[in-house]
């Protein structure tokens, strides 16, 4: 089996949080299944202590400067470097990597460059597939993967090639406490993770839907979300709790969560997880987490909805993000549906086990990526 | 560029007049006014402007508003190249042109004379995208214009081939570099023109010069594939089928995978000509429950949901390619 020398490269400068999701964590299960090396090359945007977390991984500080863009010293790495770099991941399909990835392609035809494209169908829809080097920097991929099967048939149609399908997933080994967790331990707890009120998240309808559902509970729930909270977000909150002094206390803001062990802590009290986006760009990385932790899965109708709950076997899909009452509706069926809540702890679990576990799917990525190398050595 | 006309001759000329070709020679016919080997045709009457008149008006006009254009040689000489087909026969002509929309003024002229000499001629315009084809019938058109520099493989200039009557004539233009690889060779079967940096090409539909082009052609192409694919896939479906069953090596779940993979590939060569434009993502999906189940062998982590999946996008591609095919 070859080992790649595997080299990451974000359009954007990194940030420590990203280290633990998709963007890093896929190039770095694939490196300690198929890898030679793992090198993230960035300009530094902060410190970066989750590092810690990627045993044998290298971070490579690109030498920015007013004068020198993240990706301008981006491409003279690669132009520098070329020669160790058999396996080139890109994250999201962003003009910014035109040159980079046609340059890499000139000095390696040789290595493969994979594309995670990271994108929602409102972004398939704009992108510019008219402008040349826009499409020459698509051509240049060899394996383009994106995270929902809705997503890969609109894809496949519009380009015309090959989309994988590989959704965001777990890297067990980073959740020591994922196994143990049992349903009995739980709590009466409708959880939410992510930058709580942004337009995308779409947070104020996950709140008025639990205070409506809150009225039909027959055993009290409370509702946790965790995240960092946007101003107006925090005034939509101030005015709920002066609205509705009873229901307020059962709902928690709890600000960012950087520990660890602490967040899920969260997840294994937590029975459902409930997401309220308008769109996300490939699937949430949060949603892996919650069903690894048997969270039953309420969701709006995003692109990976029908993926996440197995087309509604592993949870619910609200059809339109928008309509408060249908969303209390289905929380409130939920709520009051413990048999089916305790079924699905089992289900989901073993469903993300092997469907969304990391290790699987760079199993995977290796026999597609090695497809792509056979296929180069015929050429 | 410079349009010279004079009584017996349009002739074209470099800017610095070191240069000249002489693109129409006034026809020598008595019977006819000295005009022109055509027919009696009823608007030559009517108008009382003869069809040599209106032939050098069009190719002056096209130089005119076609001055910037990197084309402007190309087009004249196709004017003179297409002026001995259009003239042939008193019936109505089809002309097919492949190219870019800067030729849209050349376009307009040339239809112009066209319609001047048998009003029911049609010029069809075809943008630049080789499936375009597919949707026409063979042998429907009596000549077509092709500008090489639109981007044109060798089996696109096939399918426009195809698309021409028998000793129907094709044009080809160029002002870049030659033509390389296959299209040179298929080129060397036709009369070359060049002025300055321009190359016209003239290819005329033979018996013999169809034989050699339907090869490469897209319907050739495609039963090709369809055969190639109809093979490939009972191999398949055996193979899955003993998946299926738990009558396997890892090493077959490989191959199914890889032999999909080809499949897929074939599929997307004719994405265009598919009615189920679905088929090459159910074989990238069934590709994907074969690695899924042989990775479910490999870490002995044989879960029925592998199995399951493996069934069901079998059940999607299967019928859904017997369908197709």
């Amino acid at each position: 089996m070859k080992k790649y020398n595997i080299c990451v490269i974000p359009a954007y400068p990194l940030e420590n949080v990203q280290l633990l999701k998709d963007r890093i964590l896929i190039p770095y299960v694939c490196y300690r299944h198929f890898g030679n090396s793992l090198t993230i090359v960035t300009q530094k945007k902060e410190d970066y202590p989750y590092l810690t977390y990627l045993e044998g991984a290298q971070l490579h500080v690109l030498p920015c400067s007013e004068s020198l863009s993240h990706m301008e010293a981006a491409a003279s790495y690669v132009a520098a470097n070329y020669t160790e770099i058999d396996l080139l991941f890109l994250f999201g399909a962003r003009l910014e990597y035109t040159e980079l990835a046609l340059q890499y392609k000139a000095l390696r035809p040789d290595g493969i460059i994979y594309l995670k494209l990271d994108m929602n169908s409102g972004w398939a829809n704009a992108l510019p597939l008219d402008h040349t080097p826009y499409a020459a920097f698509l051509d240049a991929c060899d394996i383009i993967s994106c995270e929902a099967r809705r997503l890969q048939h609109l894809i496949c149609q519009k380009w015309q090639r090959t989309i994988e399908y590989i959704p965001n997933g777990l890297y067990y080994p980073l959740y020591p406490s994922m196994e143990d967790t049992v349903y009995e331990n739980k709590d009466n707890l409708i959880l939410t993770v992510g930058r709580i009120g942004s337009v995308q998240k779409n947070s104020h309808v996950l709140l008025y839907a639990y205070a409506l559902s809150y009225l039909r509970f027959t055993t009290p729930w409370d509702l946790v979300m965790i995240g960092s909270v946007t101003p107006e977000f925090q005034e939509i909150y101030d005015v709920f709790c002066r609205e509705f002094p009873e229901i307020a206390p059962h709902v928690h803001l709890t600000g960012s969560i950087s520990d660890k062990a602490q967040l899920h802590a969260y997840y294994r009290r937590a029975k459902i997880f409930a997401l309220t986006s308008q769109m996300e760009g490939g699937s949430p990385n949060v949603y892996a987490e919650a069903a690894g932790f048997g969270c039953t899965i309420l969701t709006t109708d995003i692109d990976c909805a029908q993926d996440m709950t197995d087309h509604e076997r592993l949870g619910r899909i609200v059809k339109d993000s928008e309509n408060i009452p249908a969303y209390a509706q289905a929380l409130s069926a939920l709520c009051s549906d413990q048999v089916y809540l305790e079924q699905n702890f089992t289900a989901i679990r073993e469903y993300i086990h092997h469907y969304f576990d990391y290790d699987h799917i760079a199993e995977r990525l290796r026999l597609i990526i090695e497809d792509a190398a056979s296929e180069k050595e015929i050429l | 560029m410079n349009i010279i006309v004079n009584d017996t001759h349009i002739i074209l000329q470099t800017d610095d007049a070191t240069a000249s070709h002489i693109l129409l020679t006034k026809p020598d016919i008595a019977d006819y006014s000295n005009v022109t080997t055509r027919p009696l045709v009823k608007s030559y009457h009517l108008i009382k402007e003869t069809i040599w008149d209106r032939f050098c008006q069009c190719v002056q006009d096209t130089a005119k508003h076609c001055t910037d254009d990197v084309h402007h040689d190309c087009y004249a000489m196709t004017f003179s190249a297409l002026y001995p087909a259009l003239l042939s026969n008193s019936q109505a002509k089809n002309v097919l042109y492949y190219g870019q929309e800067s030729a849209a003024f050349f376009l307009s002229f040339l239809e112009d004379f066209m319609t001047f000499l048998q009003p029911d001629s049609s010029l069809v315009g075809l943008s630049p995208n080789p499936f375009v084809f597919s949707g026409l019938a063979n042998g429907s058109f009596h000549a077509a214009i092709i500008d090489l520099d639109a981007g044109c493989d060798l089996r696109t200039i096939c399918d426009v081939l195809t698309k021409i009557r028998k000793n129907g004539i094709v044009v080809l233009y160029t002002a870049l570099d030659a033509p390389a690889g296959d299209v040179a060779t298929l080129l060397s079967h036709a009369a070359k023109t060049v002025f300055s940096s321009s190359a016209l090409y003239v290819l005329t539909i033979e018996p013999a010069l169809c034989d050699l082009i339907y090869p490469y052609s897209s319907e050739a192409l495609v039963l090709t594939y369809t055969e190639e694919l109809l093979t490939q896939i009972a191999e398949l479906k055996s193979l899955i089928q003993n998946i299926q069953q738990g009558d396997c090596q890892p090493e077959d779940c490989l191959y199914a995978a890889k032999l999909l993979a080809r499949t897929e590939k074939a599929l997307w060569a004719i994405y265009d000509y598919l009615e189920d434009c679905r088929l090459p993502v159910y074989a990238n999906t069934l590709k994907e429950a074969v690695m899924d189940y042989y990775i479910g062998l490999s870490d002995k982590t044989d879960h029925p949901g592998y199995s399951d999946k493996l069934s069901l996008a079998a059940q999607d591609f299967f019928p859904a390619i017997e369908t197709e095919f």
